[in-house]
């Protein structure tokens, strides 16, 4: 059953841009136009170089309004290192139905993955395991984290896959290798802990709020090392908490398997997620399941009060990813 | 950009009710933030983020030091460049704060100063100037950068984290420990367009500023100077 029935995730989203980000475009460092064919395009960080608050609105708007992005900050080693902590009301809707980046769309030859509200009405196939759609919604919401902005030909593609005229399709863009990048991949938090429940068969149903903390440790302007460091973030430093209902041996069963550490990644584990995305032809399609696990996941079981663990950091991948090949303490 | 204009509504929710945020408004129009009365945390965040413009977010947190864990005031900058030059550290006979802005701080231990309107006082012994004291981190390493010759266009947003310490009423010793604190408690980073040289010259010499962090943007890698102090700190809690 919809417990958000009445509620528009696109709407929500698009009320957001039109109250809060048109008016603080200039201070944001952002740029919004129209493409010729009648596309909106938000460029959070291609042809711009926006940061901090740019990236906690992207991430705000990518959750269609049901969360909340706060930055505090994480010992990691010795370094106290900028954190994103993200909270989420109706995480599996959030998610699942929104925030996740399982909407693929070829284009010349490569396949390109969107995210955010667009998804609730599309229906992708995690957006229908969501007790949730957005089918009447008229006008939509899609993000892309990609290194140009999609040109016209294509943008008016995705308009029609999502069932919009152009102009009623906004379609919000950022390279990896930006601060915005970074903080946005940092915040899929829970993002990349519900689909992995899914994965497992955990029962959606019984999930009632959720919260995570990501370390922001690195930005560079390199596409492809950008990519590298910021899913180290996630893949080795984030931290999900699930606050769910039901019987403790429906968590109990999945801790062993539900994290990056788990027996079958022995392989992965500990290599940066540079090289395992390479050896997956760069292409998140290729990415075996598994791989894209979360580094520790929280369960406080609020029909028994007990709480369960699973998974844990890796500070040497975190440090590394921080202090760059060659960086470190300069004397 | 009108660093000034985006900062006013910062300062403005102060004006809404000042009571709230241990704030009067003087005889004279200066806003008292903590000489006659106490002034408070709030009021030193609002403040902060007035003089950043709004680029950039402005959290309390914590830092540990040996056993105690301590609030911070932590900057998250946007256009470090920018919100330094124009308003965190621009002083124009004494008052701090944009060209622009209608507000501006002063650091003063008495309600004197006269013919200027909307500006904010705190003594050097209040909450609000140990806040302000602690956010200077990260704009003196913008300044610190600058000066050994990054260009402004280069240096693209900041990080910063400061312990909020109060000492003593004696105002002499407030400003022996906020020295103190800036010297040997700090964590500033910047993010830079860069080379790995000139950024590690850089830090090189960074031995009177806690920690600075390089980060350059380009090649990937972080270079740090100087390093917290724990145990210099802790002879702060004897």
């Amino acid at each position: 059953m919809n417990p958000l029935k009445g509620y528009s995730l696109n709407a929500a989203a698009l009320e957001m841009i039109e109250k809060v980000i048109i008016p603080k475009q200039e201070a944001l460092g952002i740029e919004i136009y129209q493409q010729k064919n009648g596309v909106h395009i938000l460029d959070f960080g291609i042809n711009t170089d926006p940061g901090w608050i740019a990236g906690k609105y992207f991430t705000e708007l990518s959750l269609g309004g049901l969360g909340e992005l706060k930055y505090t900050k994480l010992k990691i080693g010795e370094y106290y290192m900028p954190a994103v902590e993200i909270i989420v009301d109706y995480p599996v809707i959030a998610e699942l139905s929104s925030h996740d980046a399982f909407w693929y769309l070829g284009y010349a030859g490569a396949k390109q993955s969107f995210s955010g509200p667009v998804r609730a009405k599309i229906q992708d196939a995690y957006a229908k395991k969501a007790p949730y759609e957005d089918l009447k919604a008229e006008k939509v919401l899609a993000f892309c984290q990609i290194s140009h902005v999609p040109c016209e030909e294509w943008t008016s593609q995705l308009a029609a896959d999502a069932g919009v005229a152009p102009e009623n399709f906004y379609l919000v863009v950022a390279r990896t290798g930006t601060l915005v990048g970074a903080i946005h991949i940092a915040a899929r938090n829970v993002e990349q802990t519900i689909p992995t429940l899914v994965d497992k068969g955990f029962d959606l149903s019984t999930i009632v709020y959720a919260s995570g903390i990501t370390p922001v440790i690195a930005s560079v302007e390199d596409e492809t090392e950008a990519y590298g460091v910021v899913n180290d973030n996630l893949l080795y430093g984030q931290e999900t908490n699930i606050y769910c209902r039901c019987a403790d041996v429906d968590i109990i069963k999945h801790l062993d398997n539900l994290c990056l550490n788990q027996p079958g990644n022995k392989d992965v584990y500990g290599m940066p997620f540079k090289d395992i995305f390479a050896s997956c032809d760069n292409e998140w399609c290729n990415v075996p399941r598994p791989w894209d696990a979360p580094s520790k996941v929280n369960f406080f079981n609020l029909s028994t009060g007990r709480t369960f663990t699973a998974g844990k950091h890796h500070e040497g991948v975190l440090v590394q990813g921080f202090l760059g090949k060659k960086g470190g303490r300069v004397k | 950009m009108k660093i000034g204009e985006y900062g006013q509504a910062y300062f403005r929710e102060i004006l809404a009710c000042p009571i709230k945020f241990g704030c009067t408004i003087t005889k004279n129009n200066l806003i008292d933030a903590g000489v006659d009365n106490i002034g408070g945390w709030q009021a030193g965040k609002k403040i902060v983020q007035g003089l950043v413009g709004g680029l950039g977010e402005v959290t309390f947190d914590q830092m540990k030091i040996g056993e105690f864990t301590i609030a911070t005031i932590d900057l998250f900058l946007d256009k470090p460049v920018q919100s330094t030059r124009e308003s965190f550290l621009h002083n124009v006979n004494g008052i701090i704060g944009a060209d622009d802005s209608d507000f501006g701080l002063t650091i003063s231990e008495n309600l004197q100063l006269q013919n200027v309107k909307n500006v904010f006082v705190a003594s050097s012994t209040s909450i609000v100037a140990s806040i302000y004291n602690g956010a200077k981190a990260l704009p003196l390493l913008v300044n610190r950068v600058l000066a050994a010759g990054i260009d402004a266009e280069r240096i693209m947003w900041g990080f910063g984290t400061a312990p909020v310490i109060l000492s003593s009423d004696n105002t002499n010793k407030a400003l022996d420990v906020q020295n103190f604190v800036l010297a040997k408690g700090v964590i500033a980073s910047l993010w830079i367009k860069g080379t790995d040289d000139e950024l590690i010259a850089i830090a090189k010499v960074a031995n009177d500023c806690g920690e600075i962090r390089l980060h350059n943007i380009l090649s990937g890698n972080t270079f740090i100077g100087g390093k917290v102090d724990e145990e210099a700190m802790l002879s702060l809690f004897n």
